[in-house]
């Protein structure tokens, strides 16, 4: 029975709504249900179907299996791999928990490839040193061939299972229920009957993914829209250094499927036009493990100068076949399966065809290490957000800063999402009961997905695959690789425009059982106010770092911009607020800024 | 949404499988002989005493009675799975498979008793 | 002028229609390479927006988009479109209940791999490492755990066409199997209990559809007559 005011919103009670089934929201569903607590993930596709199931090369911890390591060197490598946006208390709590949380998941059953001695199995991947960078390269990364997503996500849902963790499959996330105090629930769309869900929840953990789909080319699946970012900017909190959008070396030329890091750490290396190896110039030490964002940019500067292959002269060669056969099809077999399907190459015996694709939003919603969402209250920069949490890709703790290293993503969604179940187990000892909801909360949720089915009657404005369209290509066009002022200035106003279009678009299915088209309708959505975000957020920080590299500002400036955009949605439009990095680790001293030597 | 409410193993799978296989494996060993013999006959290697003497022979006659058996459990084997799969209501499929049984051991001990000249 | 591709799709609006039906598409040949998941999202996108699929990461690896390609189950966003006979038949994954056009129910299915408890069963004390496994233990995981989930194999046995309910299905079973023969696991035993049974193992008749149609080329049928040698040994 309902206390709101209608009676087509059906009423769920859980302890914890989780929104995501991705890795992260499993694991940290996994903790709370284990400890006892009524867990619910709502998820808009069927578990084992998100994005983590696509990660490929592996997941960083300091074991030394092969090689001794610390987690104190793995926490430089990410501070300076961040281009020291990071922040440094995050990033040591990730670095520590490493190794303990890794372990974790071998229990579970994840199937991590073997040493002789039955350890696990640790490779190279870019941008990750020994001794503070003066020991060569480390051997970090823990794989289950390159397969590792999969396998972690797998795994993690077959523990929740175990567990009994509750899932809503197939329902998207319309709207957050939230008051003065915090986070309350959330409104849901169950996609497949075409009715309204409400989830009143104790905690609500946003655990939604990336953004990748604002851009044409990516890595990312169909269903990395930023949802849960977009959710939060909708309740009027800021999302944090949207920007920051890693470009892979390494996928597949013109399509985007991705092609590990663990090729180049397995011995793999790139060739331009000319068969030279030009990493060796862009970067003597680390070569063609340098960090990601070097390498995208040596790509890029390659094809720049013509020295990219192909009849378009647009991409570099991935050469591994010197590595033989054998050790592709034991280490990297999906490689050799992907690299067949979609580029019709056999990678034992040619190079695979490869340029600088969208992969992975640094950006996302801000959260301290606990997780907890925060945002700025007057002096306060770090003011959280009761009962709402972020984690993943999602949040922005942030642990990536302006470039993520290779193999940290997995890291991240179980360390943090071991951390969030921690402290939401915390929280529902003090909020013991679900507040009262105001009796028309239900109202926005209902009138955003009504909206969409009123366009049907409409003949005249754009289809939502033609804006989608539009805004993939601004986004691709202006905020690639290399930026610079007019062409972003340009990209700011166009985005801007297709989203005052956005507002005009119908859709032709009114079918409300499984209307998939209203699903990328509602998404677009979310994806339009991140690509706002990113454009303006872009076009404001005058400097290169990591991921954003400006031919107009080609140095980092730590003076003014060693700080993390805030973005908010306002009337106005897109709202600019800034705050500083955390450079003060939990315990260690600080890494100051250095330059990035690879 | 089709609900299964699911009822546990049986543990009997191996056991039919088992009889299922070992079964072929008798059937593929002796089923060749009484074809030999034919065409012994036929070819006029063997004559009629000849053949008589063979099928009396107390080692025929057992070997007989095991291809018998066997042939039989390994039918009944296979048409209890034709059954199993094609036949869906409980109610007609037990009658039916008793049904079957009931032919076969009437149809082995006819043979039986034909091979041991009980009657 | 690009080459047209003509497709015929299996319609089916439970709002609107009492019987499905087929609707032909025509898609010019964008790009050689092309996958028949670039057919329909382009359907889907530039033509008509009520067709209806499930898709995700549209590189083999996620197994929303099972479907039934002229006859043979497999993943459309890995199926090439050159070398399919045209018009292309498109229909959702046999056996399985259609909730609309290509999306079927898949709750059966995933409540069958439920079923076999898929997840590691261990009594000794956790280590304070990891669990040690040696290569070759490893190894022998190979060709079960790269299991997407996606259901091609399990709607394309006859076996589970006629007794689905009770029989477990290839997916299911090698799932089964991957658990029983990781070093690790140690409740072999008791999932050998658990599958010994005419209905929910048995009813597999090596009729190897599931290793025709897995997308990952991954052989159920052998782990399957893994388990039943298992069962076999363990009794003899």
């Amino acid at each position: 029975m309902t206390y709101l005011s209608t009676d087509n919103v059906e009423n769920h009670f859980h302890d914890v709504v989780i929104i995501g089934s991705g890795g992260a929201g499993m694991r940290c569903a996994l903790q709370l249900a284990d400890a006892g607590h009524r867990v619910a993930i709502v998820t808009k596709v069927l578990p084992t179907r998100s994005h983590t199931v696509a990660a490929q090369g592996g997941i960083n911890a300091s074991l030394g299996n092969v090689l001794s390591d610390h987690w104190h060197w793995h926490m430089y490598d990410t501070v300076k791999g961040s281009d020291y946006l990071g922040d440094q208390d995050a990033i040591e709590y990730m670095c520590r928990a490493a190794p303990r949380i890794v372990r974790e998941l071998e229990h579970q059953g994840v199937t991590f490839s073997r040493l002789e001695n039955g350890t696990i199995y640790q490779r190279a991947f870019g941008g990750q040193s020994r001794e503070f960078g003066e020991g060569g390269q480390a051997l970090r990364t823990c794989a289950a061939a390159d397969r590792t997503g999969h396998a972690i996500l797998h795994t993690l849902y077959q523990q929740n299972l175990r567990a009994g963790t509750h899932f809503y499959q197939e329902f998207f996330a319309l709207d957050l229920i939230t008051d003065q105090d915090g986070c309350h629930g959330v409104m849901a769309w169950d996609i497949a009957n075409g009715t309204y869900h409400l989830f009143q929840a104790k905690a609500v953990i946003l655990a939604t993914g990336g953004a990748g789909r604002v851009f044409k080319t990516t890595t990312n699946a169909h269903i990395c829209t930023g949802d849960g970012g977009a959710l939060v900017l909708d309740a009027g909190l800021p999302v944090e250094d949207m920007e920051f959008f890693q470009f892979h070396p390494t996928g597949i030329a013109d399509i985007g499927p991705l092609i590990t890091e663990g090729v180049r750490g397995e011995g793999g290396y790139l060739l331009n036009a000319e068969g030279e190896r030009f990493m060796e110039r862009y970067a003597p030490t680390a070569k063609d493990l340098a960090s990601r964002d070097v390498v995208s940019r040596a790509i890029a500067l390659e094809i720049r100068a013509g020295r990219g292959c192909g009849p378009n002269k647009d991409y570099v060669l991935l050469k591994l076949d010197h590595l033989g056969e054998e050790l592709i099809m034991k280490r990297l077999p999906n490689i050799h399966e992907l690299a067949l399907r979609f580029a019709g190459v056999d990678c034992t015996k040619e190079p695979i065809p490869v340029q600088p694709t969208m992969h992975y939003t640094m950006g996302g919603i801000p959260t301290n290490y606990h997780t907890e969402v925060v945002y700025t209250d007057g002096d306060d920069t770090e003011k959280v957000c009761g009962g709402l949490y972020a984690i993943g890709e999602a949040a922005c703790v942030s642990v990536h800063g302006a470039n993520r290293l290779g193999g940290n993503s997995l890291l991240e969604i179980v360390v943090f999402g071991h951390a969030c179940g921690e402290r939401v187990n915390a929280f529902l000892k003090q909020r013991r009961y679900h507040p009262p909801l105001d009796k028309d909360c239900w109202k926005k949720a209902v009138a955003r997905v009504e909206k969409w089915f009123h366009s049907t009657d409409r003949e005249d404005g754009p289809r939502v695959s033609d804006v989608r369209k539009r805004m993939q290509t601004i986004m691709q066009d202006h905020f690639s690789v290399y930026r610079t002022e007019d062409v972003m200035r340009e990209g700011v106003e166009q985005i801007e425009a297709v989203a005052k279009e956005l507002k005009q678009a119908r859709m032709d299915d009114a079918c409300r059982l499984f209307n998939t088209e209203l699903v990328e309708a509602l998404e677009l959505e979310n994806l339009m106010g991140l690509a706002r975000v990113t454009a303006a957020g872009a076009l404001a920080r005058t400097e290169s770092r990591g991921a954003h590299a400006r031919d107009d500002y080609p140095d980092r400036d730590d003076q003014l911009w060693q700080k993390h955009t805030l973005a908010k949605i306002g009337e106005s439009g897109v709202e600019l607020d800034y705050k500083p990095v955390r450079t003060q680790p939990m315990t260690v001293a600080s890494f100051p800024p250095k330059k990035r030597v690879y | 949404m089709r609900v299964v409410k699911e009822p546990g193993a049986a543990h009997s799978g191996l056991s039919d499988w088992y009889w299922q296989r070992l079964s072929a494996v008798v059937l593929a060993l002796l089923l060749p002989l009484p074809f030999f013999l034919l065409v012994a006959v036929y070819g006029g290697a063997v004559d009629q005493q000849g053949l008589l003497d063979i099928l009396d022979h107390v080692v025929s006659r057992l070997l007989h009675t095991i291809l018998i058996l066997a042939l039989i459990i390994h039918a009944y084997m296979g048409l209890k799975v034709i059954l199993e799969d094609y036949v869906h209501t409980i109610a007609w499929r037990i009658p039916l498979i008793g049904a079957m049984l009931v032919m076969m051991a009437t149809f082995g001990i006819w043979w039986l008793a034909m091979i041991w000249a009980w009657i | 002028m690009a080459e047209i591709i003509k497709l015929s799709v299996f319609r089916f609006d439970p709002e609107k229609d009492d019987k499905p039906f087929m609707q032909t598409y025509e898609v010019p040949l964008l790009k050689s390479g092309m996958k028949l998941l670039d057919a329909l999202n382009y359907i889907k996108w530039e033509i008509d927006g009520t067709l209806t699929y499930r898709r995700s990461c549209g590189e083999g690896v996620c197994g929303s988009d099972g479907l039934n390609i002229n006859g043979v189950n497999g993943l459309a966003c890995i199926t090439p479109i050159e070398g399919l006979k045209q018009p292309i038949h498109v229909r959702p994954l046999p056996s399985m209940h259609v909730i609309r056009d290509l999306v079927v129910d898949m709750d059966h299915f995933f409540d069958q791999y439920r079923q076999i408890k898929p997840w590691l069963q261990s009594e000794s004390p956790m280590p304070e490492h990891e669990r040690l496994q040696s290569p070759e233990d490893r190894e022998r995981l190979d060709g079960s755990y790269e299991c997407i989930l996606c259901g091609c194999c399990t709607t394309s046995c006859p076996s589970w066409w006629w007794n689905g309910d009770r029989f477990l299905g290839p997916a299911a079973l090698l799932q089964a199997n991957r658990w029983i023969v990781d070093s690790r696991d140690e409740a072999t035993g008791e999932r050998l209990d658990q599958l010994e049974d005419a209905f929910r193992l048995y009813r597999c008749h090596q009729i190897m559809n599931c290793m025709e149609a897995c997308p990952k080329e991954l052989n159920p049928t052998a782990a399957i007559g893994h388990i039943r040698r298992k069962l076999l040994s363990r009794k003899s």
